[in-house]
């Protein structure tokens, strides 16, 4: 046995002498290259690092990206972590610090989680944005986006007109995921304004379609008389849709939906789901690449010197409002 | 002159699967150096110390779930609460930091609140006898749920300056740093490790694991060497929360979503066997080492997010069946190439 651990410990040792010489030799290289040559376009990586990335909420930042990347000829990096768990993406954010992304955009889990990762890559001089969900206590440089909870008060204000001001109306959710809860909140304080309205229930859909439908017809058993579902996440909005389906009451419970997924653009047109929420996420991440872009240039300058002056030139937020989508204009919105 | 070769490929064969860390190892250079050919545009962004030093941080938290979870697989047990363990940690340390209660005191209740989960896990699987996998599945959704309570999903903030120091770099010299994180991993790791290899006691674990009844019969306490692996794996995932919770300065509930996966794969990968009875600490740390290098070095290659998982799954396998391919598999695939 302690021979095994000698000569694996022999090993591990050789290993990591070679790649600590090799990696010092690496680094000890970059002072005596030419003064800092600037970095070609072409090589010039900005990286958007957002939350859940499998869902297809992203797919239009994504675009976003892309899009903005080639108009602007440098390199956009989608990236980010399968979960909601913040420190997955802070190891993200740090991988794009070390090797020298020219700019960050990012989607915080959690709003207080991501502040170290983001001042740090302040400090080292790489700009950070905030898009759709913000950081206010970091160092950022601007957020652009609605807002979760902005998001879900109008998505409360539409539910409630959709069931004229009165009736039992249940929420959808994951508890717990910070984006959802403040969209919750939002909703909860649409409602409030409604006397007549009451939130009898608040299901777990855990982001898959089919939980949503059956946390739905759960509620629906013990609500008979529910009149509506809000819906502050993609899955819930077809969850709920097939439950109420199911039930024959398809149209008479009226259903707000978040995002705009191809599944969910065809319940509207079914007229089961009344409208659905959908934010300009293309539009959060094209503007933020490109202002990322004209920031590096010090093509945007309020002042000749914006970092001795401490004060970014970029707006201190911007809000890229909310789409309702109805079958009115539906049909423009497939992917 | 054949037979000599084929004497020395089975050599070589015979001891690579007696040294699971030496495979692992191995494949972990392999798959960096394939990095480090495919970086992009030609600079070296993957073999640097700093990028060594942000893989060393990222998987320092895990790496401490790792060590307990060696240790309850290898006595034949499984724990999937660890994750929602180390969010406990994280929310029972900060919050009572911010009500005033003095760092140490608050890190060791953190700690306590982690070893409470381990001895409720302990109890349930030994005295009353249920199955592991339920168990630990359901104090994982338990434990999930106590987080969620106790902050209604409200990350805890406003926490000490001085907590966030234990996520800290350490200046030896003026080249020569490392992050508390790293240094807590690789103490715990090459403690735990040699402790495993030496130590009476927990030799006991590999009995248990091995053949339940024989250590019975051996006059090994059974019931409380499987408990005490899961008491180990909680305190130790609730450190995990403490560390992490200085490196994020905030706590939140959802901390440690989906650790478990990542941590048992990692035990399997360094040799840890599910049925129990096998495995070592530095194995399963270097499975660790692989999953963190591989999602490091595909974020530098910027491989499709898509793509990703395909990857990663496909390493994974490759790393746990790579010391099964033998002579004949070999000859067999020359053959089948030739054809």
């Amino acid at each position: 046995m302690s021979k095994a651990l000698n000569i694996i410990l022999a090993i591990a040792t050789v290993v990591f002498a070679v790649l600590y010489l090799t990696a010092r030799s690496a680094t000890h290289k970059e002072p005596s290259a030419p003064v800092q040559p600037v970095t070609p376009a072409a090589e010039e990586e900005y990286v958007f690092i957002a939350v859940s990335v499998g869902n297809a909420y992203w797919i239009d930042a994504r675009d976003g990206v892309e899009d903005a990347a080639k108009a602007l000829g440098v390199k956009g990096t989608f990236t980010g972590p399968q979960g909601s768990d913040v420190k997955q993406q802070v190891d993200i954010m740090e991988t794009a610090i070390t090797r020298g992304a020219k700019g960050i955009i990012v989607v915080p889990a959690e709003p207080e989680g991501v502040v170290p990762s983001i001042n740090r890559a302040i400090d080292a001089g790489i700009p950070v944005i905030t898009v759709d969900t913000d950081s206010p206590n970091s160092k950022r440089y601007t957020f652009i986006g609605t807002g979760n909870y902005a998001a879900g008060l109008i998505g409360g204000d539409l539910l409630a007109q959709e069931i004229s001001g009165r009736g039992e109306v249940a929420l959808l959710m994951i508890p717990g995921q910070w984006n959802l809860e403040e969209r919750k909140r939002g909703y909860r304080d649409a409602v409030a304004k409604y006397p007549d309205i009451k939130i009898v229930a608040v299901g777990n859909d855990r982001a898959e379609e089919g939980q949503a439908a059956a946390e739905a017809k759960s509620i629906l058993q013990a609500h008979p008389n529910l009149a509506g579902f809000g819906c502050v996440d993609a899955a819930g909005g077809a969850g709920a849709a097939v439950a109420v389906g199911d039930a024959g009451k398809g149209g008479t419970v009226k259903i707000i939906a978040m995002d705009r997924n191809d599944a969910t653009l065809d319940l509207i047109k079914k007229g089961l789901i009344q409208a659905s929420l959908a934010q300009r996420s293309y539009t959060m991440a094209y503007l933020a690449m490109q202002m990322l872009y004209d920031l590096n240039r010090d093509r945007i300058k309020m002042v000749a010197d914006w970092r001795g002056a401490k004060t970014c030139p970029l707006p201190t937020l911007v809000d890229t409002g909310t789409v309702v989508i109805t079958p009115e204009n539906v049909n423009y919105f497939y992917h | 002159m054949r037979r000599d070769m084929n004497r020395l490929t089975d050599g070589i064969g015979a001891f690579l699967k007696g040294h699971r860390e030496v495979v692992i190892l191995l494949v972990v250079m392999l798959v960096c150096a394939g990095f480090y050919i495919l970086q992009r545009g030609g600079r070296n962004q993957f073999m640097t110390v700093d990028n060594w030093r942000v893989i060393a941080v990222n998987i320092s938290t895990d790496a401490l779930m790792v060590v307990g979870m060696t240790l309850v697989i290898i006595a034949g047990g499984f724990d999937l609460s660890v994750g929602s363990t180390l969010a406990l940690g994280g929310i029972v340390t900060c919050k009572l930091m911010v009500i005033g209660v003095p760092i140490p005191i608050a890190i060791a209740v953190g700690l306590l609140s982690g070893a409470l989960v381990g001895i409720v896990n302990g109890f349930i699987i030994t005295k009353i006898g249920v199955n592991p996998l339920i168990t630990t599945l359901g104090t994982m959704i338990i434990v999930r749920g106590v987080c969620l309570v106790a902050i209604q999903a409200n990350p805890v903030t406003g926490l000490p300056s001085a907590f966030a120091k234990i996520a800290d770099t350490m200046r030896l010299t003026s080249t020569f740093t490392v992050a508390y994180p790293v240094l807590i991993m690789l103490v715990t790791v090459v403690v735990a490790d040699l402790m495993l290899r030496h130590f009476k006691f927990l030799r006991q674990v590999y009995y248990v694991g091995g053949n339940e009844e024989a250590a019975r019969f051996s006059g090994i306490n059974v019931d409380r060497v499987r408990s005490f692996t899961y008491i180990v794996t909680g305190v130790l995932a609730a450190a995990a929360g403490v560390v992490n919770s200085s490196r994020l300065i905030s706590a939140s509930a959802n901390a440690g979503e989906r650790a478990e996966l990542r941590v048992i794969s990692a035990a399997v990968i360094g040799g840890a066997s599910l049925s129990g009875g096998a495995g070592t600490i530095l194995g399963a740390f270097l499975g660790l080492l692989l999953v963190g290098v591989i999602e490091n070095g595909m974020e530098i290659l910027g491989v499709n997010i898509y793509m990703k998982n395909i990857i990663l799954g496909s390493i994974l396998i490759l790393a746990v069946t790579i010391d099964r391919i033998n002579r004949d598999m070999i000859k067999r695939f020359l053959y089948w190439l030739k054809k």
